[in-house]
């Protein structure tokens, strides 16, 4: 047992020790400020949606059926963070190679691994707790016990999710086992699943938005959502169990509720230990096995075609390469086509919805959509692909070593994010136009201004990352984590999406006002103007500074 | 003090055979030099004996111990060096003797001896409070190796040690593997530098292609004493093991 404590405790200080550099304390302290300030908004709008569900349970006299959901949906929050960090913690850990030559049981390691995991996620669960137990609590007046059993909860409710996640993430990460090293396939795949996994939840929101209406009226309909609640809530037992012994009125409910829980999770626990950490050894062993015969061979039919295309075509190889990588930087090429064409049948939205509106509002609103919104989500998920340099980690110094001025690789960089962004907007174009008939007088302009847009931007995302890059970092996602550069990215495509939204809206206005074809002109004509200023003003800090900026990197 | 019988593994996910059918036998108090060119299956063949990767087909056997039917005891008696030096590099160095010594069962009175030995053999007594990642590459892979010798294993197992350590430090691990040995224990060590082999090995195994090519002690592998290992070692790979065997040693 001490060896395992020990082992935790490695981990914690290797995860969590911060650095002794007091600058970077202060980063993270102001980032920690930052979001909490971002964050709180949200809290305390959730806290007032739980408190009032908490009145509306102690009226209704469901108050352990809406606990146990409650519960039920704190533990899928911990289930879907969980996984990951299983995965990423047991089976995909640098670690191991360390771990393994130890005089160790595999089954110490991973016991040790779980622990680790557990104690995140109970921090997790302090913070879920504090959200959605703490108001329900208030709201539905509870007697005094229910605040300190609340922490009882918070040690509980991480097992149940974390038993689930340690057998999930057994096929899940032979799955991971078997693509990896593949390259452009793994992340070909990773998009096809994403893509499916999308598809079926906006499947499961547009069945949900077609539920026939009950003729029973209110009450028949309340009454028929009290049992299915009820039905559902006691199925969950373990979690029903938990929130008896927080709603308990005597002694021996209390206790029924508080031990039955943590027995059935308990064993629960074991058995998913045993039978993960009977799979460890091999699966880990399995994953430091590197593959090196996997790669196509060359067919050696070389074609000099200048530097930029090089460095291109190897940034292109590079990011399909990873799989992380690949996958983020492909997101935006996936994600808003797929949007473009899921969301207006997820809400019905076709012609027959606007019978009433002239159809050239119609097509300025239409037009307006794909230049504002569609742009900000191509920006925002592609923000990995925009920060060129934090990409290149420190495999930047090998073009530092070699005679190519800054100016040129400023250029491949560019010419990289326009082509993964120029493709996802001309993709997310086309449902669009079709589902709203608009025409092809109204899709070119409009083409054409979120490209300018999209330009602008790339320029000055380039322009910061090369100012300040993340070029230390081991995995893809610890180099995007907290990336300024990518932050500042989501930022100028919320600026592009409320200023086009705020011209389109107002010349919509006048159009209805009005109704004269300059004014369409002559919207498109202003957007034009704001993009193109912005867009030179952006390339030429890019550009005039790229040499000084450059010659700053330092390993 | 090493046994292997046989041993094979073939990385599934490329079919590639990086280790095919090797026979070695390592004796106690020998240093033994590891060669190869590069892919021949060194590394692949001591993360088996350390227990990183699981063995297809073969045995290997440590002091009489199976690494597969019982691995703790055996890996007790290895003290193993990586060639990538990965280690906790948040711990200090301090903390990560410490651990090592912790993974090991290492009485506290002879481990805090130990860590005093080495940190003052290696220079790194004055960093012994700094985080590892602060450290130079070559100040790393010394940490990594006090590590392996904080239980004073019976067989030290060292992938391609002297990769990045400033000649001080070199000289200082080629003693140390010499002591080693002088001290019963045995001492195993993958290399690309012939001159070093040459120089410390009792005996020496070249693979190339997953297969060894020749073992013996250095006068009988080059058996014409005007010849260099270098020639024997370009030699050897190149025949790629077709019966390489035949012309040196075994």
């Amino acid at each position: 047992m001490s060896k395992i404590l020990t082992l935790v405790k490695t981990y914690l200080l290797q995860r969590y020790r911060l650095d002794r550099n007091t600058g970077k304390k202060g980063k993270i302290i102001a980032l920690t400020v930052g979001l909490t300030v971002g964050i709180l908004p949200m809290a305390v709008f959730m806290f007032i949606l739980i408190f009032s569900m908490g009145k509306v349970a102690r009226y209704l006299n469901i108050t352990t059926q809406i606990l146990t959901l409650n519960i039920l949906a704190m533990q899928a929050i911990v289930f879907f963070f969980g996984i990951a960090s299983l995965l990423n913690t047991i089976y995909l850990a640098k670690d191991t190679s360390i771990l393994l030559p130890l005089p160790l049981r595999p089954t110490q390691i991973f016991v040790s691994k779980l622990i680790y995991v557990y104690l995140t996620e109970t921090l997790a669960s302090i913070a879920l707790a504090i959200v959605m137990l703490l108001p329900f609590g208030i709201g539905a007046n509870m007697a005094w016990w229910y605040y300190p059993q609340m922490l009882l909860v918070i040690l509980i409710l991480p097992m149940l999710p974390l038993l689930i996640a340690s057998i999930v993430a057994i096929p899940l990460m032979w799955f991971v086992s078997f693509f990896k090293n593949k390259g452009v396939i793994t992340t070909l795949v990773y998009l096809l699943i994403f893509s499916m996994a999308l598809l079926g939840y906006y499947y499961l929101i547009s069945r949900l938005n077609n539920v026939p209406e009950d003729g029973g009226g209110f009450e028949h309909m309340l009454g028929e959502l009290l049992e299915r609640l009820s039905r559902t809530a006691k199925l969950i037992y373990p979690d029903y169990l938990l929130a008896t012994s927080l709603t308990a009125t005597t002694i021996w409910q209390y206790l029924m509720g508080l031990f039955g829980s943590l027995v059935i999770n308990v064993v629960l626990l074991c058995g998913s230990v045993g039978v993960s950490s009977l799979v460890y050894r091999k699966s880990v062993s399995g994953q430091l096995e590197i593959s090196k015969g996997s790669t196509k061979r060359d067919s050696g039919n070389y074609v000099k075609r200048g530097r930029v295309f090089s460095l291109i075509a190897t940034d292109i190889k590079q990011i399909m390469g990873d799989t992380a990588m690949g996958t983020s930087c492909c997101m935006c090429v996936v994600l808003a086509p797929l949007m473009a064409i899921v969301l207006p049948v997820v809400y019905n939205m076709d012609m027959s919805m606007f019978v009433d509106v002239p159809h050239t509002l119609i097509e300025i609103g239409a037009s307006v959509v794909i230049m504002s919104i569609f742009s900000f989500m191509t920006l925002s998920t592609n923000m990995v692909a925009t920060s060129s340099f934090t990409r290149e980690a420190q495999g930047l110094f090998i073009y530092k070593t070699m005679p190519i001025d800054a100016r040129t690789i400023v250029k491949s960089k560019v010419l990289i994010a326009v082509v993964f962004s120029f493709l996802a907007s001309a993709l997310s174009v086309i449902p669009i136009g079709i589902t709203f008939k608009v025409s092809i007088a109204y899709l070119l302009p409009t083409i054409a201004v979120t490209w300018l847009y999209l330009l602008g931007a790339i320029y000055l995302q380039v322009r910061i990352d090369l100012a300040k890059p993340r070029l230390v970092w081991n995995t893809f996602n610890e180099g995007a984590k907290n990336n300024p550069s990518a932050l500042w990215s989501m930022l100028f495509g919320f600026i592009t999406l409320f200023l086009v939204a705020g011209i389109g809206a107002l010349f919509a206005y006048l159009w209805y006002i009005i109704n004269s074809v300059w004014l369409i002109i002559v919207m498109y004509a202003l957007l034009a103007v704001i993009g193109i200023v912005y867009t030179l003003l952006a390339r030429r800090s890019l550009y005039n500074n790229c040499d000084k900026l450059y010659s700053r990197l330092e390993g | 003090m090493l046994q292997i019988t046989n041993l094979s593994k073939t990385y599934t996910k490329s079919n590639t055979k990086a280790v095919d059918n090797l026979d070695l036998h390592v004796n106690r108090g020998e240093i033994f030099g590891f060669l190869g060119p590069n892919g021949a299956g060194k590394s692949t063949t001591i993360k088996m004996i350390a227990g990183i990767l699981n063995i297809d087909s073969g045995s290997i056997m440590v002091n009489g111990v199976d690494v597969v039917s019982n691995p703790l005891l055996a890996k007790r008696q290895i003290g193993y060096v990586s060639d990538n030096h990965n280690t906790f590099d948040r711990l200090t160095g301090l903390e990560y003797l410490r651990f090592m010594g912790e993974m090991y069962d290492v009485e506290q009175r002879v481990l805090n001896e130990r860590i005093d030995k080495y940190l003052t053999m290696f220079n790194l007594t004055e960093v012994k409070g700094d985080r590892i990642k602060t450290y130079s590459h070559g100040m790393q892979q010394k940490i990594v190796i006090i590590g392996a010798l904080i239980h004073d294993p019976l067989l030290w197992i060292l992938d391609e040690p002297l990769t990045g350590l400033d000649p001080a430090s070199a000289y200082q691990l080629k003693q140390l593997m010499k002591e080693r040995t002088k001290e019963g224990c045995t001492v195993f060590f993958s290399s690309h530098v012939i001159e070093v082999v040459e120089k410390l090995c009792d005996r020496i195994a070249i693979i190339n292609k997953g297969r060894i090519v020749a073992v013996d002690t250095l006068d009988n592998i080059r058996a014409d004493s005007s010849i260099s290992l270098e020639d024997v070692f370009l030699q050897a790979t190149r025949n790629s093991g077709d019966n390489a065997k035949d012309v040196y040693g075994e």
